[in-house]
C-alpha cells in the first residue's frame, strides 16, 4: 500500500500530465480554429476543418474537465482556492469554451449564421491559447502572497510573465494548428499560410524564451526543492529550448509535420518544468517561496487518493487507448467535397 | 426556522440555481432522446428498413443541437463549485471529489469521445459501427448521470463519511455506503424516468407537428416515432408515482423537514412546485395511456395533434419543480444536517460576483434563443434527403 505522502506527490505529477495532454491536443484544435477563420476560402474548405477538429474536440475537452475535476478531488484546498482567487479570469474562460463548443459543433445547422459561428469560433481560438498560456504561465509564476495571505486582485496574472507565456502558446497553436490541417484536410489552405507561418515560428521561440527568462527570474518558479536538489532536472527546461528552436528550423525549412512535433514537445516540456519548478507549491507566492500554499495543505484523504489512484491507473489509458484508435480511424484526409 | 443569507450567498445562489436549472433544460432531453434513438438504430440495424434510418438522422440532428448545449453549460457547473463555492469544495472536496473525477474519467470521455464520431462521422462508419458508437453514448450519458447524483444525493443525506477532528471537513470513510446511499439511488431513478418522459413527450409534440403541418409522404416515419414514444412514456410515467411513492416515504424518514414543507406548506414555494410535478406527473400518465390504447382516433384528429404541439414545455414544467422540491427543500442546508448553504460560499468580493453573474446572464440569454432558434428550425425542417451529417 502507497502511503498518503507518496500518493499527494503522486497526484501532483499527475495533474501535469493530464495538463500536457490536454494542451497538447488544445493546440491543434485551437489553431486550426483561428486558419479556418483567416484563410478558407469557401465553406468546403471551412467544414472539412470543422469535421476535422470538431471530431475530437469534445474528447479532448473532458481532458480539461480531469485537469479541474482532479484538481478538485485530490487538491480540494488548492482548487477552492485558486479557483476563487481568480473567480472572473475563469469565467472569461468559461466565455469562451462555451462560445468555441457551440462554434465547432453547429457551425452549419443555420446559413444565416455560419459567417458568425466561424468568427466566433477563430476569435475564441485566439483568446483561449493566450488565456491558457496566461493562466499556467501564472501557476508557475506565483501569485502575490505575503505572509498574511493573498493581497493582489485578479488582474495580476497581466504580468509581463505571463502576457509573453499567452503570446507563446498562441504562437505554438498557430503551429500545431497549422500542421492537423495540413494532415487532415484535403485543402490547400495549409499551402496557403506556409510564408505566414515563418514569422509565427519566429515569434513563438522568441517568447518562449523570454517566459523561461521570465520565470527563473523571478527566483520562485525554478528555486523549489527538486531544481535545487536535483541540479540534472534542468534538463527540462533546457529541453523546452531546444524543442522550440527545432520547431522554428523545421518551420523555416517547410517541413511542417516536424513543426508539429516539435511545438507539441515544447508545449511538453514548459508544462513538465512549471510543475517539476513550482513543486511542492500548487499556489507559490512570489513574493516569498514560503507564504505559496503546498499540495500538503489541501489535499484529500488516504482513502479518496488511494480510490482515485485505483480508478486513474485503470480508466487512464482505457481513455488513451480508445482515443489514440479514434485518430487513427479518422486518419484519412478529409476531402472538403464529401461533406 | 429564520436563517440569515448574506447579499454574496443570495447572489451565489441565483447563480447556481440559474446555471444548473439552465443546464437541467438539456440534459434530461439528451440522456433521453439518445436512448430513443439507440433503440431506432437497433431497429435499423436487425431490419435495414429505410424508415428507422431516417428516424435516427432526424432525431439524432435535435440531439446533436441540445447535446453541444448541455456539453457547453455543463462546464460551467464543474467550475463554480470552485469559484463560488469555495467553501463548501473544501468542506465536502473529499467526499465530492472522487464521484466527479470517476465521472469525467468513466462517463465523460465514454461520451464525448463517441459523440465527436456520432456527431461528424456516422455516415462514414459501417452499421456495426453506428450501432456500437450510439450505444456507447447512451452507456456514458447513464453513467455520467450516476456519480453527480452520488455527489447531490450525499448532499441530501450524508452517509460514508466521518466529520474531521475540528469539524472542518467531511471525509470519505466508506466508497461502498456513499455508492449505494438509497437517496442517491431514488434521485437516480426518479431523474432518468423524467428524462424518458421528456424525451418521449418531445418527439410525440414534434412528429404531431409534421403529422399536422408535414409532407404526406412522410407521415409514416412520425407514425412510427410517436408509437415508439408512446410506449416510453408510458413506461416513464407510470414508473414516476410508483417509484415516488417510496421516494417520498424515504424522504419522510431521512429529511423530515423537506417532507413539512411539502405537507404543511411551511415553504409555499416548494408545497405549490410540488403540487405542479404531481399534478403534471399524473396527466403525462394518462396522456400515455390514451396514446397507447386509442392510437388510431389519435392519428385522425388533427386537433388533439395540434393541442399536443403546444404542450411541449409540460414536462419541462415537470422536470423543473422537480428539481425545486428539491433543492429549495433541502434549504438552508448545503449539505443536509452538516453545512449551510451561507457557509458554503467563496470569500470573494460582492462585485466580482455581480459581474459573473451578469456575464453568464447575457451568454445564457445568448444560448437561450440560439437554442430555441436552432432546435425548433431543425424540428420543423423534418426529414432531409440521404442524411449528410
Amino acid at each position: 500500500m502507497f502511503s498518503h505522502l507518496f500518493m499527494q506527490n503522486l497526484w501532483f505529477f499527475v495533474l501535469a500530465l493530464v495538463w500536457v495532454i490536454y494542451i497538447v491536443q488544445e493546440s491543434f484544435i485551437l489553431g486550426s480554429s483561428i486558419w479556418a477563420m483567416l484563410f478558407t476560402k469557401d465553406q468546403n474548405e471551412l467544414k472539412a476543418i470543422q469535421v476535422a477538429s470538431g471530431l475530437h474536440w469534445d474528447g479532448i475537452e473532458v481532458w480539461l474537465i480531469v485537469a479541474i475535476g482532479g484538481l478538485f478531488a485530490a487538491f480540494p484546498g488548492i482548487y477552492a482556492d485558486t479557483l476563487t482567487l481568480l473567480n472572473v479570469a475563469f469565467f472569461l474562460l468559461l466565455a469562451l469554451i462555451i462560445t468555441r463548443g457551440i462554434s465547432i459543433e453547429l457551425m452549419f445547422k443555420d446559413k444565416a449564421l455560419i459567417k458568425t459561428m466561424k468568427i466566433a469560433w477563430g476569435v475564441s481560438g485566439v483568446l483561449m491559447l493566450v488565456v491558457l498560456g496566461v493562466y499556467l504561465t501564472n501557476i508557475f509564476y506565483g501569485f502575490s502572497i505575503t505572509s498574511t495571505g493573498e493581497t493582489g486582485s485578479f488582474l495580476q496574472i497581466f504580468n509581463l510573465t505571463g502576457i509573453f507565456g499567452g503570446i507563446m502558446f498562441l504562437g505554438l497553436g498557430l503551429i500545431t494548428g497549422a500542421a492537423w490541417i495540413h494532415m487532415m484536410t484535403k485543402t490547400d489552405v495549409s499551402q496557403r499560410i506556409k510564408k505566414t507561418l515563418k514569422p509565427i515560428a519566429f515569434v513563438a521561440t522568441v517568447t518562449t524564451a523570454i517566459t523561461l527568462l521570465g520565470l527563473n527570474n523571478n527566483g520562485i518558479a525554478f528555486s523549489n526543492e527538486l531544481f535545487v536538489n536535483n541540479w540534472f532536472l534542468w534538463i527540462i527546461p533546457f529541453l523546452t529550448l531546444v524543442s522550440v528552436v527545432a520547431m522554428l528550423i523545421a518551420t523555416l525549412k517547410e517541413k511542417i509535420i516536424l513543426s508539429f512535433i516539435f511545438a507539441s514537445l515544447t508545449f511538453t516540456f514548459y508544462i513538465a518544468a512549471g510543475f517539476i519548478g513550482t513543486f511542492p507549491y500548487m499556489i507559490p507566492s512570489n513574493i516569498a517561496i514560503e507564504n505559496g500554499i503546498t499540495l500538503y495543505s489541501g489535499s484529500s484523504s488516504k482513502t479518496t487518493l488511494t480510490l482515485m489512484t485505483y480508478a486513474a491507473a485503470i480508466f487512464v489509458p482505457i481513455v488513451v487507448v480508445y482515443q489514440g484508435l479514434k485518430y487513427f480511424k479518422f486518419a484519412k484526409k478529409i476531402d472538403p467535397t464529401e461533406y | 426556522m429564520g436563517y440569515f443569507l448574506s447579499l454574496n450567498g443570495i447572489l451565489s445562489r441565483i447563480q447556481f440555481g440559474f446555471t444548473a436549472g439552465f443546464h437541467f433544460i438539456f440534459v434530461p432531453l439528451t440522456i433521453g432522446l439518445i436512448l430513443l434513438i439507440g433503440i431506432m438504430e437497433f431497429l435499423h440495424y436487425k431490419t435495414k428498413k429505410e424508415i428507422y434510418h431516417k428516424m435516427v438522422e432526424f432525431w439524432s440532428d435535435l440531439f446533436i443541437i441540445n447535446f453541444a448545449f448541455g456539453v457547453v453549460t455543463g462546464i460551467t457547473m464543474s467550475l463554480q463549485f470552485g469559484t463560488n463555492w469555495g467553501n463548501y469544495s473544501k468542506f465536502m472536496g473529499d467526499v465530492f471529489g472522487s464521484p466527479l473525477a470517476l465521472e469525467a474519467l468513466i462517463a465523460f470521455f465514454l461520451e464525448s469521445t463517441f459523440a465527436g464520431v456520432w456527431i461528424f462521422k456516422r455516415n462514414k462508419i459501417s452499421p456495426k459501427a453506428r450501432l456500437i458508437t450510439v450505444w456507447l453514448i447512451v452507456l456514458g450519458t447513464s453513467i455520467s448521470a450516476i456519480w453527480i447524483i452520488v455527489a447531490n444525493g450525499f448532499m441530501q443525506h450524508p452517509v460514508g463519511y466521518v466529520l474531521a477532528a475540528d469539524g472542518s471537513k467531511v471525509i470519505l470513510d466508506n466508497f461502498l455506503l456513499l455508492m449505494t446511499n438509497p437517496y442517491t439511488w431514488y434521485m437516480f431513478f426518479h431523474n432518468h424516468a423524467s428524462a424518458i418522459v421528456l424525451s418521449a413527450f418531445f418527439i410525440i409534440s414534434v412528429s404531431c407537428y409534421h403529422l399536422v403541418y408535414g409532407k404526406k409522404e412522410d407521415r409514416d416515419v412520425y407514425v412510427r416515432s410517436i408509437e415508439i414514444a408512446s410506449w416510453a412514456l408510458l413506461i416513464g410515467s407510470i414508473s414516476l408515482p410508483i417509484l415516488g411513492q417510496d421516494y417520498l416515504r424515504y424522504i419522510g424518514i431521512v429529511q423530515p423537514t423537506k417532507i413539512d414543507k411539502i405537507v404543511t406548506g411551511s415553504s409555499a414555494i416548494v408545497r405549490i412546485a410540488f403540487s405542479i410535478m404531481v399534478t403534471l406527473g399524473t396527466l403525462f400518465v394518462l396522456l400515455s395511456l390514451y396514446l397507447v390504447a386509442f392510437k388510431n382516433k389519435f392519428l385522425k384528429s388533427p386537433t388533439i395533434q395540434k393541442i399536443m404541439i403546444y404542450l411541449i414545455p409540460l414536462p419541462y414544467i415537470a422536470i423543473l419543480t422537480g428539481w425545486m422540491v428539491t433543492e429549495i427543500g433541502r434549504q438552508p442546508w448545503i449539505v443536509y444536517n452538516l453545512l449551510t448553504v451561507e457557509e458554503g460560499i467563496s470569500d470573494v468580493p460582492t462585485a466580482e460576483i455581480i459581474f459573473t453573474l451578469s456575464l453568464i446572464t447575457v451568454y445564457y440569454i445568448i444560448l437561450g434563443i440560439l437554442d430555441y432558434r436552432l432546435t425548433v428550425k431543425r424540428a420543423k425542417e423534418g426529414l432531409k434527403d440521404g442524411g449528410k451529417g
